[in-house]
């Protein structure tokens, strides 16, 4: 990780600094947007409500560098739960779960079929877990910084990642996958 | 690394994931970001301009001062701003949804009047477990002064009346997504929020702790949301749980409250060896079919 403290400070009141730091940090929060919802259109939507609100927020951020990186995947972490909250939400009310999902598939170029199983594995899961997941597999963060992203500490996250797995490695076995 | 991660990320390695971003948008965004920081910008100026002015004159210096400190007060006390409600609500569900069990104890009602015309209250205490995407309760106890009157596993339901010393059992589940206090819930008050109905936020302390409280009043009509109903919800400010409930089954707070939850507390899970029913001495057993 870039060391940006000086940036993180000089970008709350120059403009300058802070297109410097969104573009340092736009594409790896848009890239774990995709890991968490398989979309690159929702990403493209939620990774910009992402950056909005951290215009909004900013002036509240009191931390380090390696505090900004956390969180900014804080952020995300909650911009996503709440999309997905509201598509589920709205699915349910539209009764139209599966051409939905079908549709969005569609959209994004056909899925392979190991990454549709792994997609609905992970859906499977409720939202922390499938944060957990992502966060340690798709962005490669340790254990402590996960904590740091979700505000638990370690142990509790390595034993909710020891969970996650059991879930969905037994969510994959019932697909049929090896 | 346990041998399920590195069994997972072994089959992760080999998912083509198709996460290159589109530059347009980066770029297009990072317009959008700028004009969104000349208007905040902007909004700060303004607000700095006028600050001066006011801060030149002694007179208007004190007399702002004052408008300061009540508007502050008042904010403090009572905030009917839907943008903060909603981003407080939003922090709830994030809080809720660490765990997967709660433990409620407090008063229900039975329905029956007594000869005074009051409603008659039990104290109950409640254990549930959420199911997996946490949107409704998977395994549930109902205690009602100390007895079990309702348990479910997820597979099989039990349901005993302590009058006549008989346990019914169903082979099904009980699901009651009411019970669950988790996202589904608050998501569906947040979004009253944003229609017209009653609602406003206080503050307060709990007296037992000390602790500093946000108190919800909302109350709402749709049928399909098991209206008319009014609820009286507590926060506790620092962690962002909901801490206490209240329920009417009216619009308008009008007491008898159904239900009294004066606790809730969060857990990760709750032993399986809670939702088995052990069947009283000489009870009846009733095995009801299953329609």
């Amino acid at each position: 990780m870039n060391d940006d403290s000086e940036l993180v400070i000089q970008a709350r009141s120059d403009r300058a600094a802070f297109v410097q730091l969104y573009r340092r940090h736009y594409d790896a929060i848009f890239r774990y947007c995709v890991h968490r919802l398989f979309d690159k259109v929702a990403a493209e939507d939620v990774t910009s409500e992402v950056f909005l609100k951290i215009i909004e927020k900013f002036h509240s951020f009191r931390g380090t560098d390696e505090q900004f990186h956390y969180w900014l995947y804080r952020i995300a972490t909650n911009a996503v739960n709440n999309y997905l909250r509201k598509t589920a939400r709205r699915n349910r009310l539209l009764k139209v779960v599966h051409e939905v999902s079908n549709s969005r598939a569609a959209d994004c170029g056909e899925l392979s079929e190991k990454l549709e199983l792994l997609r609905e594995a992970v859906f499977s899961l409720r939202p922390r877990y499938q944060t957990i997941i992502t966060l340690r597999f798709f962005e490669n963060l340790k254990m402590i910084e996960i904590a740091e992203v979700l505000g638990s500490s370690p142990g509790t996250v390595r034993s909710q990642l020891t969970r996650a797995l059991a879930k969905l490695r037994a969510k994959m076995n019932s697909g049929g996958t090896t | 690394m346990t041998d399920r991660e590195k069994e997972f990320e072994s089959y992760v390695r080999d998912i083509r994931f198709d996460d290159t971003p589109d530059y347009d948008h980066r770029d297009k965004l990072e317009q959008n970001l700028l004009a969104a920081l000349s208007r905040h910008s902007q909004r700060k100026a303004q607000a700095l301009k006028t600050w001066r002015i006011i801060m030149k004159s002694r007179i208007t210096k004190l007399a702002t001062a004052a408008v300061i400190i009540i508007a502050v007060a008042i904010s403090i006390t009572i905030i009917n701003n839907t943008t903060s409600t909603v981003w407080a609500i939003e922090q709830s569900i994030e809080a809720v949804s660490r765990y997967n069990a709660v433990i409620v104890e407090g008063l229900d009602s039975e329905r029956t009047w007594r000869e005074n015309g009051s409603l008659e209250r039990r104290p109950f205490k409640a254990w549930a477990v959420a199911n997996e995407d946490q949107t409704m309760v998977e395994k549930y106890r109902h205690e009602v002064n100390g007895v079990p009157i309702l348990i479910t596993n997820g597979k099989i339901t039990w349901r005993y009346d302590l009058k006549t010393n008989t346990v019914h059992v169903e082979n099904r589940p009980y699901i009651a997504s009411e019970c669950w206090c988790g996202s589904q819930f608050l998501e569906q008050i947040k979004s009253f929020l944003g229609e017209s109905i009653p609602w406003e936020v206080s503050y307060g302390k709990d007296p037992a702790t000390g602790k500093k409280r946000a108190f919800l009043k909302i109350a709402w009509l749709d049928e399909r949301y098991n209206g008319p109903r009014s609820m009286w919800i507590e926060f506790d400010v620092e962690s962002k749980l909901l801490v206490g409930l209240r329920q009417w089954e009216n619009a308008n707070w009008e007491d008898p409250a159904a239900l009294i939850a004066e606790t809730i507390t969060y857990h990760e899970n709750l032993p399986d060896e809670l939702f088995e029913f052990k069947i009283p001495e000489g009870a009846t057993v009733i095995e009801q079919e299953q329609d």
